[in-house]
């Protein structure tokens, strides 16, 4: 009988002299991975499209300018005098052109649709059958191994970003004159905004092992965080219109007992001198002296319709009041304004309750918000960064002037609430959003979902 | 005592019943032993749990139960897959690298270094015989190349075990000569090799021991030769000198010549083997033969297929009586020799349900028993490790 001692030969075996270190064998397999994900980046047609369609939009904006009289192209004056160096300085609007443009609607929407759509099939890809049993017998652990994974494919956007943001620092600082080291936060800030996205995407391609189905549900995913961020962002806007409301309206009943104190004065001294007047014998006023009576009530009455807008006279516009008719023999000040101020009591209010009302809403739905990815606030997070929070102010001032005829604004309870202070105590809120609440949750949301895609990988017989 | 590669004990997979259907077993209490410097050869049927097998070893599927090591470590131990080199079935790398970039980007995700890659990746292409294509793309190969660049990726970190499963599929006869060459000298370095194919005559060639599954239990293990020999049968052909009468044959004439010796059944139409069709135009004559077997007696089975005659048994001298007894009725006999049975058959057997003659299906239902041994089992011997007590 023959057996194995027979028919084998003495076993040569021996173990490798040297075997690398844990740091070396780390650093070997993150480098060929990443090195594999530029390989497999550069071999998708959409990768190169978004870098074509990067550079025309650098290309357009170094074709952009501004003059005294507007925005010119090529230096040739087309118009739009709202962009003019009178009201903004040539820096500030390129600035103003990348983050608006550059990032908040070329990087942050068709560049991350495209990054997105391109990226999609990464994880299904490497999960799939056949694929993922070779890379699973190597020496790595699988949590390691999703992690670079997914942390290779941002480079996606990671490039496309840099790049972007170079070449942007450079055409701002040869055609605005300013050189801005900041512009670069766009790169992890743009990153981290694809990665709310990305994160979702991974774990959906890994248990749904399609592309298609991962992007769509994504997208359905971003669509989601979008309405609930629009939605937010509505109520606050409503909620701090209402506020400011109640602020005018306080502001307003403050004035007009001013001015009633002032006319009750004026009053008690009117009668005091007429009350002389008839102890001289000389009762019936004369024509002349009722025509100057009427004038003084007539000037009263438009004095309180520059109280109800509760601004300066530039934002005030109309007031809320209508004049009283002229011809109609004028009622006492003193009613008059005792009237008003009970009329704007009762209005503040009603504004009051709304501004209450709202603020739960608002309160509920940001709360809501909290757990979510905050996708708009992150990118917005380069604005903070690029801009002095008065650096815009006198423009977008301007711009709402140039836009609401005057910046009348609308009408709330017995004030016109201007469009102006809404974006100011806008602002004032966004930048009041501590940068814990705004990358600390959406980090917090990544993890979870990491940890959760991370879960599934290292438990599933593939 | 015999240094394993693979020292695997009582694994077993479970798949839990999901919604709709049932749970299953894909391995039952599998044991396998694996000595280094070997050639081994996993075959059995599809669904028996060969690739489930190989998958537990590489950690690409979690066991429900698992004991052993391999190369000295218990099994699941990342660093030991650092010194195992594994080609799955139907792998697929990515098709944006060319064959040189798969092979490196492997050999790092194994740990090598570049300096042993640059010098390791073209040798490898080589031998698998890609040098000339090797910075061509992956989408642009067939199925073979692919198969080679999977060869070479498996031995890039020069691993002490390599795992290929189904490495010859889709591979023409001069590769798969290629690849059987580069296994002997695996084999010749001292490394281990474990072999999951179909081709049942490819492994045949290679490999030193095989372990057959059926329905995720290991059914033999052990080497070909070894495995085979419980199987060998005497083949006698004999035929008369001269023409025969009108009506006679010569399965009859043969028949009649060992009659004394040998008892035929009655019916005369039984199939040769029980997974081939009847051929009624040639009925196979079953029988017996007593033999002296010390103060008692044994029966071998007989088989008398157009005038040859098949006798289990392997001792030469119990066949003497049969050939006395042809010659004296005048047949010449032209042939007399021990058949092994080969790989094929020794499968086939396993794979069959010798009561119904059925083949088997793949993976068992969980409420089935798990028991030692297959529905055809092999002699007790047979049973036992190649590493044990023999």
């Amino acid at each position: 009988m023959s057996t194995l001692n027979e028919t084998i030969p003495p076993s040569t075996y021996a173990p490798p002299a040297t075997t690398p270190s844990a740091a070396a064998l780390f650093i070997r397999q993150t480098l060929a991975m990443l090195v594999d994900s530029y390989r497999e980046l550069s071999a998708r047609k959409l990768f190169w499209l978004s870098m074509i369609l990067s550079g025309i939009v650098v290309v357009a904006f170094a074709i952009v300018g501004i003059s005294e009289n507007g925005i010119t192209l090529l230096g040739y004056e087309v118009g739009l005098p709202i962009f003019s160096t009178k009201l903004m300085p040539v820096a500030t609007f390129y600035k103003y052109l990348f983050t608006t443009l550059g990032v908040g609607i070329w990087l942050t929407w068709a560049a991350a649709i495209l990054a997105l759509v391109s990226t999609a099939g990464i994880i299904p890809e490497f999960v799939a059958s056949g694929a993922i049993e070779t890379t699973l017998s190597k020496p790595i652990g699988r949590v390691r191994l999703l992690l670079t994974k997914y942390c290779c494919s941002l480079l996606f956007v990671g490039l496309q970003v840099g790049i972007f943001t170079l070449c942007s620092f450079l055409v701002i600082g040869f055609r605005g004159g300013t050189w801005e080291p900041g512009l670069f936060w766009a790169i992890p800030l743009v990153l981290l905004f694809f990665s709310y996205l990305y994160c979702v995407c991974a774990m959906l391609g890994l248990l749904t092992r399609s592309s298609i189905a991962a992007l769509l549900l994504t997208v359905l995913v971003w669509f989601c965080i979008f309405v609930v961020h629009s939605g937010e962002q509505e109520l606050l806007e409503f909620r701090k219109q209402y506020e400011v409301a109640v602020v005018m309206h306080d502001e307003a009943i403050v004035k007009l007992e001013k001015k009633l104190a002032d006319a009750k004065q004026a009053e008690a001294s009117q009668e005091g001198s007429d009350a002389a007047a008839n102890a001289d014998g000389s009762r019936v006023m004369s024509p002349e002296q009722a025509a100057a009576a009427k004038a003084v009530g007539t000037r009263a009455a438009k004095a309180l319709g520059a109280l109800f807008t509760g601004g300066s006279r530039k934002n005030a516009g109309e007031p809320a009041k209508p004049e009283p008719d002229a011809d109609k023999p004028a009622e006492p000040l003193t009613v008059t304004l005792s009237k008003d101020i009970e009329r704007t009591k009762t209005a503040r209010e009603s504004v009051a309750g709304t501004r209450d009302s709202l603020g739960l809403w608002h309160t509920g739905i940001f709360a809501f918000k909290t757990f979510l990815p905050k996708t708009a606030e992150t990118t917005a997070l380069l604005n903070r960064g690029l801009f002095e929070s008065s650096e815009l102010a006198d423009w977008q001032e301007s711009a709402a002037e140039s836009r609401n005829r005057g910046g009348r604004g609308e009408r709330v309870g017995e004030v016109r609430v201007s469009q102006v202070r809404i974006q100011r105590a806008m602002e004032e809120a966004q930048r009041s959003r501590s940068l814990t609440w705004v990358l600390g949750t959406s980090m917090g949301f990544q993890v979870l979902i990491l940890s959760i895609t991370c879960f599934i990988f290292a438990r599933r017989d593939f | 005592m015999i240094d394993h590669a693979v020292h695997l004990q009582g694994v077993e997979k479970r798949y839990k019943p999901s919604l709709f259907g049932k749970g299953i077993y894909a391995l039952r209490g599998v044991d396998i032993d694996i000595p280094r410097g070997a050639i081994f050869g996993l075959l059995g049927p599809n669904g028996a749990g060969k690739s489930t097998l190989v998958k537990i070893m590489m950690t690409v599927i979690r066991p429900t139960v698992c004991r052993g090591t391999i190369l000295g470590k218990p099994v699941g131990d990342k660093s030991t897959l650092s010194q195992v080199g594994y080609l799955p079935e139907h792998h697929r790398f990515p098709d944006y690298l060319t064959a040189a970039q798969v092979v490196d980007y492997f050999g790092s995700m194994s740990g090598l270094d570049r300096a042993t890659r640059r010098h390791r990746v073209p040798e490898l292409l080589e031998l698998v015989g890609l040098k000339p294509w090797q910075h061509n793309r992956i989408r642009e190969f067939s199925k073979g190349m692919r198969q080679r660049v999977g060869i070479a990726q498996a031995l890039v970190c020069d691993p002490q075990l390599v795992i290929l499963d189904e490495p010859t599929d889709g591979v023409d006869p001069v590769g798969r000569r290629d690849i059987r060459n580069v296994l002997h000298e695996q084999r010749r370095r001292g490394r281990t090799v474990l072999l999951n194919s179909h081709l049942l005559s490819e492994l045949e060639m290679v490999c030193d021991t095989v372990a057959m599954m059926v329905q995720g239990k290991v059914w033999a293990q052990g080497t070909v030769e070894w495995l085979t020999r419980y199987g060998v049968r005497y083949t006698i052909e004999a035929a008369p000198a001269g023409p025969l009468p009108d009506g006679q044959t010569v399965q009859g004439a043969v028949a009649a010549a060992v009659r004394g010796l040998i008892t035929f059944a009655p019916k005369l139409s039984l199939p040769r083997r029980d997974w081939q069709p009847a051929d009624p135009d040639r009925p196979v004559l079953h029988g017996s033969m007593s033999q002296p077997h010390g103060s008692d007696s044994v029966d071998s089975a007989v088989e008398l297929d157009n005038g040859i005659l098949s006798i289990g048994v392997a001792d030469a001298v119990a066949v003497q009586p049969v050939l006395d007894a042809l010659r004296r009725a005048g047949l010449v006999i032209s042939s007399a020799r021990p058949m092994r049975p080969n790989l094929e058959e020794l499968f086939m057997k396993a794979v069959t349900n010798q009561t119904t003659g059925k083949v088997l299906g793949p993976g068992a239902n969980l409420d089935a028993p798990v028991s030692k041994g297959g529905d055809a089992a092999l002699p007790d011997q047979a049973m036992a490790s190649i590493g044990g007590a023999q």
